[in-house]
């Protein structure tokens, strides 16, 4: 009989721990309770160069081939952001445009008269930046009129963006670029973040205009965020994974069977499983709470054991806690501790007890892990380890 | 290295604080020539970290009523010549209760009864005694808005002026360099030059920025620079104890908005007077006074401190304790040395030390003082170089001739249609540039692209950004947030950092990487003022903040830059 695996968090790191779970056999149950640093992310794929995922490096490509809404390369993208930079990174969420193998030309800007996007300003930084110099791109605002209705100018990111899930939007979208004299000499074209809630708009746009369209990186909560969304759902879905809407407030585990892990929900509710993945989030995502006489605390209760630097957090000896400013920005090249801190783990992503014995039935991933990079990608490194040791149990 | 002089002036004035450029104004406008030297950024210390009141100074009624007099009469001078600059900032002293004045209210009002004599100087309000009816009428905030049990027996109220002391430093060393006057920012003072006689004949600094060192001649040399006093001492090779000063650190926590509207009395644990204050759009907690032995150029806040401050104040008024605080600023007074009276009994009087006594004639070091008697102080320095050099004898003018800005008053609602942006952004405009804001308008004329916002929270259009650039010596992030606090509201620059780096490297020729880096540098020391102030619900804020942060900028956080 197939293990049960509970999955605390519907993150990357969640989503992956989910995945990879499944693949190996196990039965999934995902809680997908709280938007966290994943749904806020700005569509940019950051982490470690793939030859150093190691043996993880097939089953980190594998999630992210099923989840759809992103994608890695060999080579490292060239990405737009919202504060007129460009910047590297090694993958992105689909809907981003892709600079990198541009050379020598005029990239337009669309400037649709939105509150919030000002692409005259971006144009004139982009063209400013090193890399664009360096490669011989320039960006031009190129007055496009792409909003169909007055309440579209100062419509929020998303719900402009819901409405070009509609393929007949995105086809009439389609026929103003066309039309759109200046912009057929452009080498590229960046749209503002509201390219469609689904994965596809930036992908059609590009390969009907034989050049790269899309958005810059959204602004934190912005669509890219809604993309993975959207794509997780619809991957736990395929998968077969039963997902619940709740969310967890406390975890148990007697180690004992038939149901070595007892996870209880909001409404009451108990789930039962041969194992939890714990992908809560970090400080960022709400997992990790500053509490400062803890001095930092799991969100949700559980006989997790909090670490920093490789060292488990004990109780501050301040009566009136721990001072902020020793975890908040090291000021040296360290990540401040408080992007660090997190679930003290070992290398299957197993919890360690006090006395830094592994625990059984227990995993962690995502940047609920303490001391992990808090990127996309060691999310989803993490998550693929600790899904497969959960599904595996103490076997092979 | 070559002394060969570059620039010669008869007076050089090292400090970029209120006194340093107030005196290259003064001096300037009786006909004499000047430059000045700042090693860090205009109003860097003491005077862009002070409380932002030109007060009357209550406070020291009672030891020395003279500097009472002086502050409240240069404070209605001050309003003359810069009265955009300046806002009222009506205070309540809530009597009876923990944490609260401890003095009888009888007493306390007639103290204040002999303020309101020093008043009609600074055009301020008499005193009004209230019933703790009237206190909670019009601080409802008062003790979480219970009456019973506090012990409160009423309270006072009375009048104090705002003022951004950065934006004060700046219009003075404005109106000097328009008269002439060279300001090297950024700059130190490496040696004070003198002839064999010991007497001075200029000053070798240093651009901090570039590295370039140069010689300016000057025939009489001011020591402005504060809680520096000692260091520049050594840079003139006279004795340190003959321009000492005791450094009291102050800090101020700030909060998001105007919590209140009015400022409130309160008593720390010590029984030391603390205050809570809404100035400009936000609410600054104050303050402390503890002597300081640590680095002159990086000031912080201890985590100590705010909570010495945030319990105080929130026995009187405990909303305060919920609020978000969005940072910290920290400066150092240069008062008179004593030795021996505790932080606070020490005199806020000023003294002009003429260091001819140390073997060095021309050599003066102003000492002490506060923000409100600035301008009597430069008077008086100027007065001693007038009968030194025996030049510039035209008459003090520096409490009738209006600062930039000063001369004459712009109405708002017209500049925000003609400039295309909102009321809010030209009111903060007017008041920051004042009549000079007609300087910004013809900047969008030119090129209307130049009108949007670059910070949303205070607001900040991006012509102002390449104003102060151009004409206020502003030559990193930290210096434009300083001249129009861009970066300083509730966002903590985290919307408009990169963008100003962006500017500051256009305008300054720099490369957009150094902007950024520039931008990363702003955000992370104001990330780590900031962290000395947040309770648990603003770490998830913060940890957001860096993400966002990492989000934009990618690997160049990784790589530490």
């Amino acid at each position: 009989m197939s293990r049960r695996v509970v999955v605390i968090g519907g993150g990357a790191g969640g989503t992956a721990a989910a995945y990879a779970a499944r693949e190996a056999g196990a039965n999934v149950v995902a809680l997908l309770g709280r938007p966290g640093a994943t749904v806020l992310s700005c569509g940019a794929l950051d982490g470690p160069p793939l030859d150093a995922l190691g043996a993880t490096r097939g089953a980190v490509l594998a999630f992210i081939e099923a989840l759809g809404a992103w994608q890695l390369t060999e080579a490292s993208c060239q990405l737009a952001t919202n504060a007129g930079l460009l910047r590297a990174s090694r993958g992105r969420d689909r809907g981003l445009v892709d600079l990198a193998a541009l050379r020598n030309g005029v990239v337009g800007v669309v400037d649709a008269s939105r509150a919030a996007w000002d692409a005259v300003g971006l144009a004139r930084a982009w063209s400013a930046e090193p890399w664009a110099r360096a490669h011989g791109l320039r960006f031009e605002p190129v007055a496009v009129d792409v909003l169909r209705h007055a309440h579209e100018s100062v419509a929020p990111d998303a719900d402009l963006a819901e409405l070009h899930d509609d393929p007949a939007r995105v086809g009439w979208l389609l026929e103003r670029l066309k039309k759109a004299h200046a912009l057929q000499s452009k080498c590229g074209i960046v749209l503002g973040p509201w390219l469609g809630t689904k994965t596809g708009v930036s992908t059609r746009l590009s390969m009907e205009l034989g050049k790269p369209v899309g958005e810059p990186l959204s602004p934190p909560g912005g669509v890219a965020g809604l993309r993975f969304e959207t794509a997780r759902d619809a991957l736990l879905a395929k998968m077969g994974a039963s997902c619940v809407a709740g969310w967890a407030v406390r975890l148990a585990s007697n180690g004992g069977t038939p149901a070595p892990v007892q996870v209880e929900l909001e409404s009451g509710e108990t789930i039962d499983a041969d194992a939890a993945v714990l992908a809560v989030g970090g400080l960022v995502g709400g997992g990790v709470r500053f509490e400062p006489r803890r001095p930092f605390e799991l969100s949700l209760a559980s006989a997790a054991v909090l670490a920093l630097r490789g060292v488990p957090l004990v109780t501050s000896g301040s009566p009136h806690g721990a001072p902020f400013e020793t975890f908040a920005w090291s000021g040296q090249r360290d990540p401040a501790g408080l992007e660090r801190v997190g679930v003290w783990t070992d290398e299957r992503g197993r919890l360690r007890a006090a006395d830094g014995s592994p625990r059984v039935a227990l995993f962690a991933a995502g940047d609920t892990v303490a001391d992990a990079p808090r990127t996309l990608l060691d999310a989803v490194r993490s998550g693929v380890v600790a899904g497969r040791h959960a599904a595996l149990g103490d076997g092979p | 290295m070559s002394n060969a002089a570059l620039v010669e002036v008869d007076v050089a004035v090292i400090g970029g604080g209120v006194n340093g450029t107030g005196v290259l104004r003064d001096l300037t406008l009786r006909g004499l020539t000047g430059a000045l030297f700042e090693r860090n950024d205009l109003a860097f210390g003491a005077s862009g970290n002070s409380s932002g009141m030109i007060h009357g100074g209550p406070r020291y009624l009672t030891a020395d009523p003279e500097v009472t007099r002086t502050s409240c009469l240069d404070s209605g001078h001050i309003q003359a010549i810069a009265p955009h600059l300046l806002f009222r900032v009506p205070f309540l002293v809530p009597i009876g209760g923990e944490g609260t004045e401890r003095t009888p209210l009888d007493l306390v009002d007639g103290f204040f009864e002999a303020y309101d004599a020093f008043q009609p100087l600074k055009h301020g309000k008499p005193h009004a005694r209230l019933t703790p009816d009237e206190l909670f009428r019009i601080e409802p905030g008062l003790f979480g808005g219970r009456d019973k049990g506090t012990g409160l027996v009423g309270g006072i109220s009375f009048d104090e002026w705002g003022i951004d002391g950065s934006r004060l430093c700046v219009a003075n060393a404005v109106d000097a360099a328009e008269r002439g006057a060279r300001v090297y920012t950024h700059t130190n003072v490496e040696a004070v030059l003198r002839d064999p006689a010991g007497a001075v004949r200029g000053v070798r600094a240093k651009n901090l920025l570039t590295g370039e060192s140069f010689v300016v001649a000057a025939r009489a040399v001011v020591n402005a620079t504060g809680a520096w006093s000692t260091l520049t001492a050594l840079a003139a090779q006279i004795p340190e104890k003959s321009a000492r000063v005791r450094p009291g650190k102050g800090i101020h926590v700030v909060f998001d908005r105007r919590l209140t509207n009015y400022g409130i009395i309160a008593r720390a644990i010590d029984g030391r007077q603390i205050f809570l204050e809404p100035w400009q759009n936000v609410t600054v907690l104050g303050t402390t006074d503890d002597d300081f032995y640590g680095d002159l150029d990086d000031v912080r806040a201890t985590s100590d401190e705010v909570r010495y401050l945030v319990e105080g104040v929130a026995t009187v008024f405990p909303a305060v304790k919920a609020a978000r605080a969005i940072g910290t600023t920290a400066g150092v007074r240069p008062t008179l040395y004593e030795y021996g009276p505790g932080e606070d009994e020490l005199t806020r009087d000023h003294r002009v030390v003429d260091h001819a006594k140390d073997g060095a004639p021309g050599l003066y070091s102003m000492i002490g003082g506060k923000l409100a008697s600035y301008r009597i102080f430069a008077e008086q320095m100027t007065d001693v170089l007038v009968a030194r050099l025996e030049r510039g004898g035209a008459p003090c003018r520096t409490h009738i001739a209006p600062l930039p800005g000063g001369e004459r008053t712009v109405s708002r609602r017209p500049l925000a249609e003609r400039l295309g942006i909102d009321a809010v952004t030209a009111t903060r405009l007017v008041y920051r540039h004042g009549a000079r804001s007609e300087a910004i308008a013809e900047r969008v004329a030119e090129r209307p692209e130049e009108a949007t916002v670059v910070c949303a929270c205070e607001p900040v259009i991006e012509a102002e950004v390449r104003h102060v650039i151009r004409t206020e010596w502003a030559c990193t992030v930290d210096d434009v947030a300083r001249r129009t606090r861009l970066g300083l509201g509730a966002c903590g620059g985290m919307r408009c950092a990169a963008r100003c780096g962006q500017i500051v490297a256009e305008e300054r020729r720099l490369t957009p990487r150094d902007g950024a880096r520039q931008a990363l540098r702003f955000l992370t020391r104001q990330a780590g003022m900031r962290a000395v102030a947040v309770g648990p619900l603003q770490a998830q804020q913060e940890a957001l903040g860096l993400a966002a942060l990492r989000a934009e900028l990618g690997p160049v956080i990784e790589e530490g830059e």
